[in-house]
């Protein structure tokens, strides 16, 4: 469950880090980079749960002062992908939990990503980490087609890793070393331990996580608010260096929408 | 059952009021009155970049439909702002003057851009020339319902059919067509009233309301020469790329048409768009335009 809670957050905060990480790479390469990207590849799901949000969303994102973004989001059961021009963060399902690979954020590859139908890499660095799901625990996350609940060791090169306790009502996260320049799209996790937290329960689309939640840092630096209320979702987060600001999002059937109050409209529709 | 004078009164009361109150349609492309146009179509081919002379020229549109479609007072405050930050970076670039702390013009532009968003993106979608179907180099035309033909897309749902995903998403694209409402009242005070009520419940922060277009839509003649001055005057700062379009729109002043050519209103009537940010919640846009209506 606190595993559902971060990966929540975590695709929350990757939409506000395209939008960024868009507006970065239009200062260095000179390109506003707006227009449609290639469709996600299509992947048979294969063990999971199939739910109302499994599918590939398309989403739009307008900015007072820039053109509109796209963003294309792959909901399944073995795998979830988010590409965003040359933002690119994957996650397919192995037998010890998940294979997660993320490139562009903080670089500025253009259209690394190329879908034929496959993954592959085409040029470029890619950052990968394994989520290893040592043990699993029963978690309702209802919508959500990602088992969560249990141990989790996250781990990448060999000075990097995160262990992750996800149960129902508290999430603890508890991080050694981590290259935080590859990863400004999350609150700073470098040598951190943080603490997620349900101070109340809510109905909710995403099962056991319906309510609301707090996320502490033990530094005390970045203080958040998560809200999973019926169809809605909002993340508000203070203090930090990199991710603070609000995200809400509604989900209606088939289409998703909602705005940050960085200035950021959203709107998706399930093809 | 009896009559009485109380219920009698109160029938009367609400036949009055029902007589008054704006006509609202759900669906205002579907359901629209015999003897008035037909709704807008849409249309589905494949899209051409839009060069960036049209892209300018939708700007252009966007930013004066903003301002026409803004509460007066809203459109006072932002034009007092920004002529504030212009006075300030005046002084700033002359050697002859003092600047005592006042804004900066790109971060009060900036600043406003973002408070005006969901007006702003309701305003340069509807002033769009096409819309792209996401996820495809498929464009979406609005054409008047009159010029319909087949494969044509009605901007309504399809009532009791199946949903069509295609269809689904062609509206999507289109949302100013598909999600807005229209409303029409019997005289033009009316429109008008219920227009500057929408207009100061969009300035709120909750609300799902984007932009409310129709009434009197012109600006006055020396409200219009201080939006082109400020534009001017934006354009002389060397704002950034984005902001620089937007001065350059202004004070190229207001476009010979306001409204897309597919948006046919009667003078009694409202086109009211939802932000695009509330999408999902449609039923919440229609209550809060009923309840503001």
């Amino acid at each position: 469950m606190r595993r559902r809670v971060l990966g929540l957050v975590w695709a929350a905060s990757l939409l506000l880090a395209c939008e960024g990480g868009r507006e970065r790479a239009s200062r260095s390469d000179g390109t506003t980079g707006a227009g449609p990207v290639s469709s996600g590849p299509t992947i048979v799901a294969g063990g999971g749960q199939v739910s109302s949000l499994t599918g590939t969303w398309d989403l739009v994102t307008t900015r007072a002062t820039g053109r509109e973004g796209h963003v294309v989001i792959d909901v399944h059961p073995d795998f979830l992908s988010v590409v965003a021009e040359e933002h690119m963060l994957l996650l397919r399902r192995s037998p010890e939990g998940w294979e997660v690979h993320h490139r562009g954020f903080g670089e500025s590859w253009r259209y690394p990503y190329n879908c034929d139908g496959s993954v592959r890499v085409v040029r470029g660095r890619t950052n990968d980490v394994t989520a290893r799901h040592a043990e699993r625990t029963e978690l309702d996350v209802g919508e959500l087609p990602i088992d969560l609940g249990g141990r989790w060791r996250i781990a990448g090169e060999a000075d990097f890793g995160c262990d992750l306790v996800v149960g129902d009502g508290a999430v603890d996260l508890s991080c050694g070393h981590v290259h935080d320049d590859e990863l400004p799209w999350l609150p700073s996790l470098n040598r951190r331990n943080a603490h997620l937290e349900r101070v109340r329960r809510a109905a909710s689309m995403f099962g056991d996580l319906g309510g609301e939640w707090t996320y502490r840092e033990e530094s005390g630096e970045t203080e958040c608010t998560l809200l999973f209320e019926g169809s809605r979702m909002r993340i508000a987060c203070a203090g930090g260096r990199r991710f603070v600001g609000n995200l809400d999002l509604v989900f209606g059937d088939g289409v998703v929408s909602g705005a940050t109050d960085r200035g950021i409209e959203i709107a998706g529709i399930r093809r | 059952m009896p009559i009485t004078r109380r219920a009698f009164l109160g029938g009367m009361t609400a036949a009055a009021g029902a007589a008054v109150a704006p006509t609202f349609w759900a669906e205002p492309i579907r359901v629209r009155p015999a003897h008035r146009a037909p709704g807008p179509v849409l249309r589905v081919q494949n899209a051409e970049p839009s060069s960036e002379a049209q892209q300018a020229d939708e700007d252009r549109r966007a930013a004066w439909l903003l301002l026409a479609c803004m509460d007066a007072g809203e459109r006072a405050r932002v034009a007092d702002r920004l002529e504030g930050a212009i006075a300030s970076e005046q002084a700033r670039r002359s050697p002859l003057l003092f600047d005592l702390g006042g804004e900066r013009l790109e971060d009060v532009l900036r600043e406003e851009s973002q408070r005006v968003l969901p007006a702003w993106t309701a305003a340069r979608s509807l002033s769009a020339t096409r819309w792209l179907v996401p996820g495809t180099s498929v464009g979406v035309l609005a054409q008047p319902g009159a010029l319909a033909r087949a494969g044509d897309v009605r901007g309504s749902d399809e009532g009791p059919e199946p949903r069509d995903p295609w269809k689904a998403r062609v509206r999507f694209a289109a949302w100013p067509v598909t999600r807005a409402v229209r409303l029409s009242s019997p005289d033009r005070e009316s429109t008008e009233r219920l227009a500057a009520s929408l207009r100061v419940r969009a300035c709120e922060p909750a609300s799902t309301v984007g932009l409310v277009v129709g009434g009197a839509l012109g600006l006055p003649g020396v409200e219009v020469e201080r939006w082109r001055e400020i534009g001017r005057a934006a354009d002389r700062a060397e704002l950034s790329a984005a902001l620089s379009s937007l001065s350059v729109g202004l004070a190229a002043g207001p476009p010979e048409h306001l409204l897309p050519a597919w948006l046919l209103l009667e003078p009694e009537d409202l086109w009211v768009v939802p932000r695009m940010a509330a999408l999902a919640r449609s039923d919440a846009f229609r209550e809060e335009v009923r309840a503001y209506g």
